[in-house]
């Protein structure tokens, strides 16, 4: 009966992790278990702690996973297959005999499968680690005990944890008086999973979730439009870079109304009337949608979490107040992600995740805030690390900028998807690069590279002096390098 | 600033004040700062005070002479060229040997009260600081003398941006071809440059600089700025208004009421009872007994999907077996799981003794026999056992109850019960 053998001690282990489950006392306790708080609790049992992460979604991966960046991709990309089958494939030689047409609740279903197979990934990877995956409402009790409501209704139990990890994320902020039903007016969560395809559909909010949404539908037939206030898309995106999306977008039959207020919207049968004001004229206008979709960006959540309880405090926009080493006001409990200070990123939640977890062990932890890309998936794809060129003029900062055309990259050529450019900004003397600016296919891959030449303190210089394969797109990445400080070769 | 025609060269401290002021600007750290030996030459690493012109408690005027410094060539006068008073002097007039870097006063503002001052600590002071000297010259030994380290772990290093080159990073392209083309070693300019890089990176800035193409500050510029940006903003916090705590936490009482009523449906408690045989301790049994549950969960699943077979569900993962599944995921989801395992040992002449496995560790499993928690069997006479366990299933999957069914008929197989208790709680 006592076989040494390893499927025995595999048993065992097993065996090990049934009786956990029934012990309250862990070294770690994670509240939420998006990418913040599932890295943060794998990272903390891969350091030797025992380790919980509660999560109440009944799936792990958070917003990322379920109602965000992944089942976004899965829409983004095969729309953009669509498209290209349906628009893009005569000149390429290859001919469409019949009707290309979308199959709406396939496309929609092989989201969902995506996004299936990925929560079941990381209950996998709990598994491998030996985290506890508790699944339920976790709510401060006092500083050091959570009573956990399980969402299958049974019994609350309470665990005691000698280090909590808050990372409760966030949710889209709602537009004071329209009232989302996410059917017709719909929030990020209800447009990736529509009955049917809309007509009409409008956007509040030109950022990123607004513009890939304007994308997706865009591309399988709908008319879209894009409200925004501001009086430019993609905040936070170098202004030039900005100005040429908005561009390539309006090309592939986007429609934007910048400078612009929404000043109501109501749903009225199966329609939605949105009423809009020219921010400089004051020149009111109506439109009309069949779907309206609110995207002016995202807030802390704690929902349930019974801050007070634990004596968290928040600041005036709900974010957790935090020291440098995400301490809430006790050492013991830290606060990662969305629900506190900085970008509201997947991946800034997952470096602080990593992060929070060594600082528990041993005292610290990395996350350079400097060198935190951003990526828009539309097609061509944005992406941007660093400084752009308005916050190095502010702080009045000589800089040069070198700039690539795909148009003139031999790979984007023979791809037919030449639109976009690459950008470098770098410091005028040392040129040492400050921050990179991509649009064009690829570029939320090719964006890597700039991260890591910002991290080792790269001169463009020495990207242009390491060698890049040819052909590929990434020689515009170069050349652009090259193009602060000397002729570029190809253009 | 260097008076030619005397031997007394007037130096002045620009570089400490301004980096004052901006620790004012942007993080409010401590009131007074300290006064370091600065490098008077590029080749002084170290140097001794003459007189202090100044007591402390005065104050001070820009362009005042604060102290007489000597070196190894000369003696200098070292001018002050912002407002400020000294507020205490740390390195008394003719002291000898103090390094560049060496905190030698404390220095404040003007208008700041010497009672109520925050003084800075000790071990946030030194600091590679010749480097940060306006010096349009190479700074040649003084980064030698100071120990590298002591910037990283100075949470106040921005005083210097530069720290002593770190020789085990390779040196990127730009900088070996720069070094190249003015006949430098790559040996010289770890030594010779100091490196204003992540850790102490020589950046191809840092040569130029110590070639003297460009200037220092465009260097302390720039990377003063990337600096602020490397961590978040949490000056500046605006508080919530307090919440009424009462109503809120009434809401999820009442709340927590409300759902504490309906019983779940999905979780089985299963108690059966047997009779162990003499040969068969008690330790020995709980391990049969657990193997057996394990057993029966991989049979269970078996059934219905053959890959099963030989991994258990909630095995641990082999790495390649993660890697095998998540290229070709798995078909299954986890339909129940089996906890609480809990076992009382009754023999028949002595007490009962309950004992729970909750303390079990991998390493007590595979040491059984000299476990301590462990409750040794009676040598004569046989002894029952009442195993407890719950089970809970996935009610959102409609064949969870079949797999537990299953289950248990797999388990009951290995075991034999004399009795078997099943309830829904």
């Amino acid at each position: 009966m006592l076989r040494t053998s390893s499927k025995s001690i595999q048993s065992v282990k097993t065996l090990h992790q049934f009786v956990r489950f029934a012990s309250t006392k862990y070294d770690v306790v994670v509240i939420g278990g998006g990418p913040g708080g599932y890295v943060a609790a794998i990272k903390a049992a891969q350091l030797g702690f025992n380790t919980a992460c509660i999560e109440k979604r009944g799936a792990l991966g958070g917003t990322c996973l379920n109602v965000g960046c992944i089942p976004s991709k899965s829409l983004l990309n095969n729309s953009h297959l669509y498209h290209t089958i349906k628009h893009d494939s005569d000149h390429r030689g290859i001919a469409i005999n019949g009707d290309v047409t979308v199959d709406f609740d396939k496309l929609m279903g092989a989201k969902d499968k995506a996004v299936k197979t990925l929560t079941g990934g990381i209950e996998m990877l709990f598994k491998k680690n030996k985290v506890t995956y508790i699944k339920g409402e976790g709510s401060f009790i006092d500083s050091k005990n959570v009573s956990v409501k399980p969402i299958d209704g049974s019994e609350p139990q309470e665990i005691e944890a000698d280090h909590f990890i808050v990372a409760t994320g966030s949710e889209p902020t709602p537009f004071p008086g329209i009232q989302i039903d996410e059917e017709r007016i719909v929030s990020s969560t209800g447009i990736l999973s529509l009955k049917e395809i809309p007509k009409r559909l409008s956007i509040i909010g030109g950022g990123i979730i607004g513009l890939e949404m304007a994308s997706v539908y865009s591309r399988i037939g709908t008319e879209v439009t894009v409200i925004e206030f501001q009086g430019a898309i993609g905040a936070g995106m170098d202004a030039e870079v900005a100005k040429t999306t908005q561009k390539l977008l309006a090309k592939q039959g986007l429609k934007f109304k910048l400078g612009t207020k929404v000043v109501s919207g109501v749903r009225d049968g199966e329609v939605v009337k949105i009423e809009v004001e020219d921010v400089k004229s004051g020149k009111k206008e109506d439109l009309e949608a069949d779907v309206l979709l609110v995207a002016i960006g995202r807030r802390p959540y704690t929902e349930g979490l019974n801050l007070e309880a634990a004596g968290l405090e928040a600041d005036n926009k709900g974010r957790l107040i935090i020291d440098d080493q995400y301490r809430s006001k006790h050492d013991h409990i830290r606060v990662i992600g969305d629900v506190t200070f900085g970008p509201m990123l997947a991946h800034k939640a997952e470096e602080e995740g990593i992060a929070a977890a060594e600082y528990i062990k041993h005292g610290h932890g990395h996350v350079n805030y400097a060198n935190i890309p951003s990526v828009m998936y539309t097609h061509p794809e944005v992406a941007w690390v660093g400084l752009n060129e308005e916050q190095l003029k502010e702080q009045g900062i000589k800089y040069r900028v070198g700039k690539f055309p795909f148009i003139a990259n031999s790979r984007a050529k023979t791809n037919l998807d030449t639109d976009g450019f690459v950008k470098f900004i770098a410091d005028e003397e040392t040129q040492r690069v400050l921050g990179v600016h991509i649009i064009g296919a690829n570029a939320g891959e090719m964006i890597a590279e700039a991260g890591l030449a910002l991290e080792y303190g790269a001169s463009t210089e020495d990207i242009a002096r390491t060698c890049h394969a040819h052909p590929t797109l990434s020689e515009a990445f170069k050349e652009a390098a090259l193009g602060t400080f000397d002729k570029t070769i190809n253009f | 600033m260097i008076r030619a025609a005397s031997n007394t060269i007037k130096r002045s401290f620009v570089q400490q004040l301004s980096h004052k002021c901006q620790f004012h600007n942007s993080i409010p750290l401590k009131d007074a700062s300290f006064f370091k030996m600065p490098a008077m030459s590029p080749t002084m690493s170290e140097g001794g005070i003459v007189s202090w012109k100044f007591k402390p408690g005065e104050s001070f005027n820009s362009g005042d002479v604060l102290l007489e410094v000597e070196t190894d060539k000369s003696n200098i006068d070292v001018e002050a060229v912002d407002d400020g008073k000294l507020v205490d002097i740390l390195q008394a007039d003719g002291s000898k040997g103090v390094p560049v870097g060496k905190p030698i006063a404390i220095i404040a503002e003007p208008e700041d009260d010497l009672a109520t001052l925050e003084l800075p600590k000790e071990e946030a002071a030194p600091v590679a600081a010749a480097a940060a000297e306006s010096t349009p010259e190479p700074v040649k030994e003084a980064p030698k003398s100071t120990p590298s380290k002591s910037v990283e772990s100075s949470p106040s290093s921005t005083k210097s941006v530069f720290t002593t080159a770190n020789a085990s990073f390779k040196l990127s392209p730009a900088v070996d071809l720069l070094l190249h083309e003015h006949g430098i070693s790559t040996e010289e300019a770890y030594t010779k440059f100091p490196a204003s890089g992540p850790k102490g990176r020589l950046l191809k800035g840092d040569v130029l600089a110590g070639l003297g193409l460009i200037e220092n500050t465009s260097i302390v510029k720039i990377t003063e700025f990337i600096k602020s940006k490397e961590h978040l903003d949490l000056s500046n916090i605006i508080k919530a208004e307090p919440k009424k705590v009462e109503e809120s936490t009434k809401e999820t009482k009442s709340t927590d009421v409300k759902l504490e009523k309906p019983k779940p449906s999905n979780i089985l408690t299963v108690e059966l009872t047997s009779s162990l045989g003499e040969d068969i301790s008690q330790p020995k049994f709980k391990y049969a007994f657990e193997k057996s549950i394990e057993t029966a969960i991989r049979q269970t699943y078996a059934k219905k999907f053959p890959q099963f077979a030989s991994s258990a569900i909630g095995s641990s993962f082999e790495s390649e077996d993660l890697f095998d599944d998540l290229i070709s995921p798995s078909v299954t989801k986890t339909r129940f799981e089996v906890y609480g395992v809990n076992y009382e040992f009754f023999s028949n002449e002595s007490s009962i003794s309950t004992s729970t496995s909750s303390t079990s560790d991998f390493d007590d499993l595979l040491g059984l026999p000299s476990t301590s928690s462990l409750i040794t069997s009676s040598p004569n006479g046989s002894t029952t056992v009442t195993v407890e366990f719950k089970i809970k299933f996935d009610e959102k999957l409609s064949d969870s109850k079949q797999f537990v069914k299953q289950f248990e008929d797999s388990l009951l197989s290995q075991i034999p019960a004399n009795k078997l208790i099943i309830h829904n709680i």
